[in-house]
């Protein structure tokens, strides 16, 4: 046991020294994923921000005055602009130039100061799906509004909601965008590396004379796992001191944790990197395998949409995707102080799964060396 | 146009920083002058590190001399055509995806020849090469000769004027050897040159002038009968014992008195420091080759030390009689081909072993097969008693490999490299420093330790390999083409080792395209064309030449050869 344990020693150290000794590849592997946190986490905002709306008012009365003030009040409405008709409109949704449209029809205020109905009517952008929902339900309150003021007589009563939102009481999306990417950018960088492992030494002709020593198929994977898992650790560890120091968002778990998770998220990406890597029989072909799975992984990670939205087959799919429990984690511990349990409890399949992709990294290298 | 010379140089200089901060830096050329004019050829030979590689990089124009002009064809190489220039780097610039036409047409097509418009030219180029019948065949399956010889009539697609061919019969059998020289002669212009650099002699004395470059400065200029001459008075041959062939050498080669010794023939050459021949046996005064010449002017005065590689590895006198490596019908077929078939041997502790054979033959697939690396379609090979699966981690333990093509990591530093093997092998602690400093003692890796392994001359890379698969004192060595791209001084201090360390009981496997290395095995296999077709001592080999008392092994090599190719072709 101790001969594997020097062999393994020895491939790991020579490992790190060949990925990480490399000045222009530890550069990129420092330098890219500040770049990134800084890029991804102010760049990727799911809120709705800086909103042009395109007016086509007929009503000269209070009525669309009152609503027009309101909508131009709204804090992530930047401008609102004036059309003569529906035509030019028509044309500023489709040049972009608006995001949504308001038509006011002449009797407006007429109708309201006679006690009837209101009605608008509202053009939504619908390439932007996303942000017409969001803009549709911002001017749907403030239509809402507007009308309760105008007549507050015929407001119904409805039970007043008094909203609270835990864990993020401003919805900051930065409070789950950052966090987020402690989860993304160290796939990708632990992808790139542990991809690259085996490949590289079939490519540069290395393998045979690895193969005819006396060093069995797991010790090498075993010792291949040093260098991505250090650039993880070292990547997770940076963001997680980083985020709090350059940005509000706050973290209340516990470090410790935090770390170990790292660890295991990395080792179960490495472990996936490997398989990938045992399959290609050239650099080329490991860069594009990663590719192949890391899109997927990410899209099944509930990052970009909830897991709890997919459709139900994919659901149990998700669950073996390590992105999916290292983002409940780097939430939870983040936002809320994730007991400890919780945390291991999401740990767990991190495990099973780095397991299980080590011992199929196994399997195809033994069954790809012929 | 003959009264211009193509090349002229004077008084260059090239000068490369160290290897990492505050090493010294390397001067690796300093003061070359030379001219060479048009049809001549110029053999650039020197031991390994001698700057041949950066004279002919600044030749075509890729390193620039930090003093001195380098003028070709009349103009400053900053100037120059690089059409007019066919520079073949070493190991050739072929892309091993491509098929043998595809690489043809592309860089016949870079040098602004349409393949179309040139049918003859291409025509030419593939009879003279032999590669018509694998024009379709990827550039990375073609065997070690073709592959050269596809690297050479890709960089000479256009006959330029000035052929300058870096390495170009390295690792390629004696008689593919032959056949890329006159390859080269054959696919010039009529007034092209040629500068030719090599590690081989043999090739650098068909050359017109040749050149001898030593840390940087030229030793020896002038022509290849004039090298012989160096170590004219001063060569001997004895009649070969035929007992304890090995022994005798081994001990001539540890004498003061004595520069270099080898065997050829049935006789022991010997190139003395002195015009008095070594005491013990009956020398008689014999005709010194360019070789010689080369040995004697590179004499370092100092005799050759006993293998400190070879006195590390434990004396196995036990089993003797067992063998220790065995082949029993070993054959592989890929699809319809048969790579090797029904090779049979068995080498005994303390036993060289050499296989013979033109590039291609299939003595690496024997040898792949033994260390476990292939799988092979039948028969049974055993090392150390054991069988080389993949599973057998242990068995694997008992084998040192050098591969033919450089294996280690390109970007690690020589030290790290033996250190990594040190591990793997199993070796710690104070036994791996031990054993990776003995062999950078031994092989004198001492200037290089801190250099990146994949930028190393040929020789120096060879010599890590080497070191790389005995640090483990292995009962078991095999050695594919240990010496190829290795200078001639260097291949005797390798034989030396080899020579040692099989004296303390291991058992060597060897492939060798140099039959005068081959002397040193005891026993030999000749492969071609997948088939074992002779075995024996080298003597047994040499019987087989007829009509000639004293036949070299080279002689045996083709005859036995071309002897195959005529029954075949009778069969058929």
């Amino acid at each position: 046991m101790t001969g594997a344990l020097t062999r393994i020693a020895a491939m790991a150290l020579k490992e790190l020294r060949v990925v990480l000794l490399d000045r222009r590849v530890l550069t990129t592997l420092v330098a890219s994923p500040i770049i990134q946190l800084i890029l991804f986490g102010f760049a990727t905002t799911l809120e709705v921000r800086n909103i042009d709306i395109g007016v086509v008012n007929r009503d000269a009365g209070i009525a669309s005055e009152r609503l027009l003030s309101a909508t131009a009040a709204v804090r992530n409405v930047r401008a609102v602009t004036a059309y003569p008709n529906e035509r030019a409109l028509a044309v500023a949704i489709e040049r972009r130039e608006v995001i949504a449209g308001l038509i006011i029809p002449a009797d407006l205020s007429a109708r309201i100061a006679r006690g009837e109905p209101g009605q608008v009517g509202l053009l939504l952008d619908g390439r932007r799906v996303n942000a017409a929902q969001i803009v549709a339900g911002y001017l749907g309150e403030v239509a809402l509004q507007t009308g309760t003021q105008l007549r507050p007589e015929a407001a119904v009563a409805t039970p007043q909601i008094a909203a609270r939102h835990w864990f993020n009481p401003n919805l900051e999306y930065r409070w789950f965008t950052l966090p987020g990417m402690i989860t993304l950018i160290t796939t990708v960088i632990v992808l790139s590396v542990s991809v690259q492992a085996i490949a590289r030494e079939r490519e540069a002709g290395t393998w045979d004379q690895l193969m005819a020593m006396p060093i069995r198929s797991w010790e090498i994977l075993a010792g291949k796992c040093a260098p991505a898992l250090s650039v993880g650790l070292f990547n997770g560890a940076l963001y997680v001191l980083m985020i709090p120091l350059v940005s509000d968002v706050p973290f209340n778990g516990s470090l410790g944790m935090m770390l170990l998770a790292v660890a295991c998220f990395s080792l179960s990406v490495t472990a996936i990197g490997l398989c990938v890597s045992s399959l290609a029989q050239n650099q080329q072909q490991a860069f594009l395998g990663g590719f192949l799975v890391i899109v997927p992984m990410m899209l099944l990670s509930g990052y970009a949409s909830p897991v709890d939205s997919m459709a139900s087959w994919l659901q149990p799919v998700a669950l073996i995707d390590p992105l999916s429990h290292m983002l409940i984690i780097c939430h939870g511990l983040f936002l809320k102080a994730m007991p400890a349990d919780l945390v291991v409890r999401q740990m767990l399949p991190m495990l099973a799964v780095a397991v299980m992709a080590f011992g199929l990294a196994n399997l195809l290298l033994k069954w790809r060396s012929e | 146009m003959a009264e211009e010379p193509l090349l002229r140089l004077v008084d260059v200089a090239k000068r490369f920083k160290g290897a990492r901060r505050g090493a010294p830096p390397v001067q690796a050329l300093d003061g070359i002058s030379l001219t060479l004019d048009p049809g001549r050829s110029l053999g650039l030979v020197g031991p390994d590190a001698g700057g041949k590689t950066t004279l002919m990089r600044i030749l075509a124009g890729l390193v620039e001399a930090d003093r001195g002009s380098v003028e070709v064809m009349g103009r400053p190489v900053a100037e120059l055509d690089r059409n007019q220039v066919g520079y073949m780097p070493q190991g050739g610039a072929l892309y091993g995806e491509l098929t043998v036409r595809q690489n043809l047409e592309l860089y016949a097509r870079l040098r602004g020849v349409e393949p179309e418009d040139n049918p003859d030219r291409m025509a030419t180029l593939y009879r003279a090469t032999g590669l018509a019948d694998f024009r379709d065949r990827p550039a990375n399956r073609l065997s070690g000769g073709m592959r050269q010889k596809l690297a050479l009539a890709c960089a000479v697609v256009a006959a330029p004027p000035l052929m300058l061919l870096d390495e170009p019969s390295v690792g390629v059998d004696p008689v593919s050897r032959r056949e890329i020289w006159d390859l080269a002669q054959e696919l010039a212009g009529p007034h092209s040159a040629i500068v030719w650099t090599t590690s081989i002699l043999d090739d650098a004395s068909r050359c017109d002038d040749l050149i001898l470059l030593h840390q940087g400065r030229i030793l020896y200029e002038g022509a290849p009968s004039g090298l012989a001459k160096v170590a004219a008075d001063r060569t001997f041959a004895a009649p070969l014992p035929s007992e304890g062939r090995r022994e005798a050498l081994q001990d001539l080669l540890e004498r003061a008195e004595v520069v270099s010794a080898s065997m050829s023939g049935r006789s022991l050459r010997a190139i003395c420091r002195s015009a008095s021949p070594p005491p013990g046996r009956t020398w008689l005064p014999a005709e010194p080759n360019a070789e010689d010449g080369f040995s004697a002017l590179l004499d370092d005065g100092r005799p050759l030390p006993p293998s400190v590689l070879a006195e590390a590895f434990p004396p196995r006198t036990a089993d003797r009689d067992r063998p220790a490596i065995a082949a029993l019908q070993l054959t592989k077929r890929y699809g319809a081909f048969t790579a090797a078939q029904d090779i049979t041997f068995t080498v005994f502790p303390g036993e060289i072993f050499g296989l013979l054979g033109p590039n291609g033959a299939g003595k690496s697939t024997t040898f792949r097969m033994l260390c476990g690396l292939v799988t092979p379609s039948g028969g049974l090979g055993t090392v150390a008693g054991r069988e080389l699966t993949r599973a057998a981690v242990g068995a694997r333990a008992a084998l040192g490999y050098m591969p033919q093509k450089f294996s280690l990591y390109g970007d690690l530093s020589v030290i790290a490299n033996l250190r990594f093997v040190a591990g793997t092998y199993g070796l710690k602690g104070a036994g791996a420093r031990a054993a990776v400093d003995r062999v950078v003692a031994a092989l004198d890796l001492e200037p290089f330790t801190a250099h990146m392994a994949g930028l190393l001359p040929l020789g120096i890379k060879q010599r890590l390999a080497l070191g790389a698969a005995v640090l483990h004192t292995p009962p078991v060595l095999f050695l594919d083409e240990p010496t190829s791209g290795v200078d001639p001084l260097v291949r005797r201090e390798f034989w030396h080792h080899i020579n040692a360390i099989a004296a303390r009981g291991t058992a060597v496997l060897v492939t060798t395209h140099f039959m005068d290395e081959a002397e040193n095995c005891d026993r030999l296999l000749l492969i071609n064309r997948s088939q074992a077709i002779a075995s024996g001592t080298p003597d047994d080999l040499k019987r087989a030449v007829l009509g000639n008392p004293d036949p070299t092994l080279e002689q045996a090599f083709v005859t036995l050869i071309e002897a195959q190719a005529r029954s075949e072709s009778a069969a058929a």
